[in-house]
């Protein structure tokens, strides 16, 4: 009898399951989509910007995703650089990672509640992350989303186009691998919207214009060079033959550590860090695209302080990618506008 | 006889089971399922599973899983578990390759190996000294060193190791994978301990039943102690292979393997609840895991489904054993031997967690 | 070893059916109390400004509201001798499913009761592995975890489930009359196991057999059945607060409980809930839950770093556990007794074997 039961139970749930996954359904996002810029200012522009006096101490949030991270800490820095130069009060916080959209939305709580005047926002989940906005929303207060979007079109937007920027690596693994041939390009996470705008990029310019280049395998994986690493790994077994390696993210995997005699193709990544600098330095990387998260930061919070000294800002603000870091400009101003100082901490608070 | 303090734990639910029968063979039988996984992967993949190239690569990424698994069975035998050891990798990763890169190697794995003595320090006398239950201590250690590991890496990653650190994990010992060579003497070393070192029998017995052992004499307290500071250096040194692996020094490094040794000891045999399991079985419970994983990646099965699969294989492999226990015959109802509690027909004493009259 | 007259009783099936010494948990309850007034004291001194006000008080409440829930949750669980780390997974996955029923087959109403179904269902399953199938809690909800993971990802397509109806979010997500939502459904929780707990058969077996498997058996409870309600009862709550959440977010996603599984062992352990079954009072569970929100909630508003955060979390999860022992007296003689014992080598018996040799491997 309880036998019975049991295996009652196990069927049914199998049934639920297998049921409830062939269904058809759920979130479908367009990934294959530039944004919408309503300006795109060229590396020199944004070299050349400095952020606008504020015309009172206006108190300035930033809310990250996380502080995990040498991206987050480069936005933290770039952003601290513009409140001081802008004369404004800078506070940040910092959820945990892309999952974690109720943090964020009790720390958008907690910094309303002890008063801001502008915000500039990482959001943890394009959908996840709504109810936050609208919280500044509610009250008026200027937001700014940064680094990935968000569902809503209340907030101004300066962030880098990733589709656009998976194209734009498609070029240059053409100009790094002339002959085509197959490759294995890594993926982020499968759940990030920024990941998968930079892959649908990348084969779409893949598909339509380097016929002799063919994407083999895609795989996604979370945000850890040792998952990614065993991920590639793992994907170079069953496709031995590859002519040329690509990536969405500088860490996934951490170049030096990919296996001989792999490491000595042609590969091509995205984002910067000191470690990144030595690849490319050192050769393991040919080409990184940049993804300007010190400007995220400088730039978001110069786009408060305009709105809340009254001026125009543009919309959509499109961080450049161009041009890419390789070891010809891997010290230039350029490419060390991607890092931060070593002594600098960013600080919550 | 008087209660044992509950908030003591040696495992929540250890309570009525089947009592341990010896467990020669509790490894072996997972050796079939190894081998079945083997011949699955290979005859469907032939050019990419069964290849040298393959074999390297999972042992590369398995012998970091089996380091870190090795100690979590420790932890599992005296009847506990370490939910820290994902964390202590990960802090070993920015620590000791901190001091790597500014002192070289040799100070970079003197540095890791005593953060994870001190760290297992800590949690065997909080466990077992003072008798916080492991959940707390572990828990609380994987907070505090996970937000220590990002206080002194500042977000940045720790890179730039001397060349030689590539001998930790990222090349080979010759033909053999780094990570499975040091494995392999790990290996060799825990087996000494627990078979042939007075410290193993006592490991064992005070998982079997701590209070039988603590009456006898034996300084139970000291040898948890030891089974948690082997757990935690054994994660220690997994951290710093990995470390050398991934070519970073993240605390995010190691992620996923708190759960997944856990996982793996238990598909080998090692018992939650303390007193089973062997050496062997860690080995194979950490190959069927990594075969089971990588065949799923060059079978193409997304990671979600590989999720869903990881889950079933976890469940399915202690259902087999309890099986093999008799379990089955007493849920179907043949009243072979009414048992009334854990073992006390076995036994005669109370059982570790105390709950019998 | 002293007959411990204070230790927590286990003599006669009378003592195992009830519900553990009143006035030991009422001390405990009150201990919590202590710390929960002392963290707020410490935190409104330090950023009087911001800390106790109503603002901050209801963010508290809000985001304590879902915490509250999956800790009753673990709490059944924990009664039964057991625990359930699935009970994150569970959220997520109780959300993605009621968002995407809501969103495709009409209906808030439909949504929330599939929601609700499945966490039962997961609950029915972990329940069955670990009484009549004897798994280890341990390894059946890790098990659980990681395929609902992965079904979940499955049924949302690794994204966050989002164009949920605007009105959920007023179930879960609004203040009805100044009070928050989530503060309403989460009093209905309490309430609702409070009467499970407290005013039902079920809750005196749940006790009973948490107190002694063995005990209860022998006086003819069917203890599996127990067993496998006290995990229905967890699903079921777990997948209430994923819900919860979801309203909250107005999205469903599948790691959205992500960390939950631990926070709620940890409220409830801090609200005395004892792992191994058979303590535990509801008020407890919901004053170590808050006792964590405040927590956390205080080290932001007092803007200490995100880093510094997290290791006095972790610091002040193991003083709970130290604090938690110190209600039995004994802990201070064993104490007293583990300095000598360390040093000294008494007790060494040289060349036995022990009882570990029947479960030794050769």
């Amino acid at each position: 009898m309880k036998l019975v039961a049991i295996l009652c139970a196990f069927a049914l749930l199998s049934a639920a399951s297998v049921a409830v996954a062939k269904t058809n359904g759920g979130p479908q996002t367009n990934f294959h989509a530039p944004l919408n810029c309503t300006t795109t200012p060229t590396a020199n522009q944004l070299l050349n910007y400095q952020v606008p006096k504020a015309k009172k101490p206006y108190r300035i949030s930033l809310m990250e995703v996380s502080l995990n991270g040498y991206y987050y800490v480069l936005l933290a820095y770039g952003a601290e650089q513009a409140a001081k130069q802008a004369g404004v009060s800078l506070r940040i916080t910092a959820a945990s990672g892309y999952t974690t959209p109720a943090i964020q939305l009790s720390q958008a709580e907690d910094v309303i509640s002890k008063g801001t005047d502008g915000v500039v926002f990482a959001p943890v989940d394009i959908n996840g992350s709504v109810p936050a906005v609208d919280k500044f929303k509610a009250k008026n207060i200027p937001v700014v989303q940064v680094s990935t979007q968000v569902n809503s079109t209340y907030p101004y937007t300066v962030m880098q186009d990733d589709y656009l920027m998976g194209k734009a690596l498609a070029d240059e693994m053409h100009k790094l691998a002339p002959n085509g041939g197959e490759g294995i390009f890594m993926a982020g996470p499968s759940n990030a919207t920024w990941s998968r705008k930079r892959v649908a990029g990348f084969e779409d310019q893949i598909k339509a214009k380097y016929s002799n280049m063919k994407v083999v395998d895609a795989p996604t994986t979370l945000v850890d060079p040792g998952a990614a690493l065993t991920k590639l790994t793992a994907s170079l077994q069953a496709h031995p033959k590859i002519s040329w390696l690509g990536s969405v993210d500088y860490s996934l995997p951490v170049p030096q550590a990919i296996p001989s005699p792999y490491n000595k193709l042609p590969y091509a990544t995205m984002g910067f860090d000191p470690n990144t600098q030595k690849a490319v330095e050192s050769g393991f990387v040919k080409t990184t695209l940049p993804t300007d998260a010190y400007y995220m930061g400088y730039l978001g919070v110069g786009t408060v302080v305009g709105l809340l000294n009254g001026q125009k800002e543009p919309r959509v603000q499109c961080t450049p990618y161009l041009p890419g870091i390789t070891k010809a400009n891997a010290r230039s101003t350029w490419a060390n506008k991607q890092l931060y100082p070593s002594s600098f901490h960013a600080k919550t608070g | 006889m008087a209660r044992i303090d509950v908030a003591r734990v040696i495992a929540p639910a250890r309570t009525d089971r089947a009592p341990r029968r010896p467990v020669a063979g509790s490894g072996l039988r997972l050796l079939p399922a190894l081998i079945v996984l083997c011949l699955v992967f290979g005859l469907r993949y032939p050019s990419a599973f069964p290849t040298v190239g393959n074999l390297q690569s999972m042992a590369q990424v398995g012998g970091v899983l089996l380091a870190v698994t090795l100690g979590q069975g420790f932890a599992l035998l005296v009847g506990g578990f370490d939910l820290s050891v994902a964390a202590n990798m990960g802090f070993v990763g920015v620590a000791g390759g901190d001091v790597m890169v500014h002192h070289g190697l040799a100070a970079g794995i003197a540095v890791g190996i005593a953060a994870g003595v001190v760290i297992g320090l800590v949690n065997g006398l909080l466990i077992a000294g003072v008798g916080v239950s492991p959940f707390v201590v572990t828990l609380g250690m994987l907070t505090f060193l996970k937000a220590f590991g990002n206080q002194i890496a500042h977000g940045a990653p720790i890179f730039g190791f001397p060349s030689s650190a590539q001998y930790l994990g990222h090349t080979g010992w010759g033909p053999i994978p780094a990570p499975i060579a040091i494995g392999a003497i790990l290996v060799a070393a825990m087996w000494v301990v627990l078979g042939l070192l007075r410290a193993g029998t006592y490991i064992y017995g005070i998982g079997g039943n701590r209070e039988a052992c603590r009456a006898a004499g034996v300084p139970v307290v000291r040898y948890e102690v030891l089974a948690y500071v082997l757990c935690a250096t054994l994660a220690s040194v997994a951290g710093l292979m990995e470390l050398s692996r991934v070519s970073i020094g993240y605390v995010s490094n190691g992620t996923g393997d708190d759960l997944l040794s856990i996982a793996a000891a238990v598909i080998g045999g090692v018992a939650i609840g303390g007193g089973t399991g062997s050496i062997f079985g860690v080995v194979l419970g950490v190959a069927v895991l990594t075969v089971l994983t990588t065949g799923l990646t060059i079978a193409g099965i997304g990671e979600f489904y590989q999720d869903m699969v990881s889950g079933t294989v976890i469940v399915l492999s202690v259902l087999v054993s309890r099986v093999r226990a008799g379990v089955l015959r007493e849920v179907i109802g043949v009243r072979g031997r009414e048992r009334f509690g854990d073992g006390l027909s076995h036994r005669g004493v109370t059982t570790t967690s105390g709950r019998e009259p | 070893m002293p007959d411990r007259a204070e230790s927590l009783p286990l003599r006669g099936l009378a003592s195992a059916l009830g519900r553990g010494r009143t006035a030991l948990l009422r001390a405990t309850n009150l201990q919590v109390l202590a710390g929960l007034a002392a963290l707020w004291l410490v935190f409104s001194l330090w950023q009087p400004g911001t800390f106790s006000t109503g603002g901050n008080t209801l963010n508290i409440a809000r985001q304590g509201s879902v915490l509250v829930v999956v800790a009753l949750a673990q709490m059944f669980a924990l009664l039964i001798g057991g625990f359930d780390i699935s009970v994150g997974a569970n959220m997520g996955f109780s959300s993605v499913v009621a968002s995407r029923m809501m969103i495709e087959h009409g209906g808030i109403a439909v949504g929330v009761v599939a929601g609700l179904a499945v966490g039962a269902l997961i609950g029915l399953v972990n329940g069955l592995l670990i009484g009549p199938l004897r798994v280890s809690p341990f390894a059946a909800t890790l098990g659980m975890l990681t395929f609902l993971l992965g079904l979940g990802n499955v049924l949302s397509n690794g994204q966050s489930v989002g164009g949920l109806p605007s009105s959920f979010g007023l179930v879960g997500g609004a203040d009805w009359d100044h009070i928050p939502s989530g503060v309403v459904l989460a009093l209905a929780a309490v309430g609702l196991s409070w009467l499970i707990l407290n005013r039902s058969r079920l809750g005196l077996y749940v006790y009973g057999i948490g107190g002694s498997r063995s005990a209860a058996r022998l006086v003819g409870v069917r203890v599996y059945a127990y067993e496998v309600a006290a995990y229905v009862l967890c699903g079921l709550f777990a997948s209430f607060a994923g819900i919860m959440l979801a309203a909250r977010l107005s999205v469903g996603q599948t790691e959205s409980g992500a960390g939950y599984e631990l926070l709620s062992i940890a409220a409830a352990v801090i609200g005395g809930t004892a792992i191994g079954g058979g303590i535990g009072r509801i008020s407890g569970v919901v004053l170590g839950a808050l006792f964590i929100q405040v927590l956390t909630n205080g080290l932001d508003v007092v803007g200490i770093g995100v880093y510094v955060q997290g290791m006095v979390t972790g610091i002040v999860i193991v003083l709970a556990g130290v604090v938690g022992l110190m209600r039995n007296p004994d802990f201070f003689v064993r104490l007293r007794a583990l300095v000598p014992s360390a040093l000294t080598s008494r007790g060494h018996l040289r060349g036995r074997r022990w009882l570990g040799s029947t479960s030794h491997e050769s």
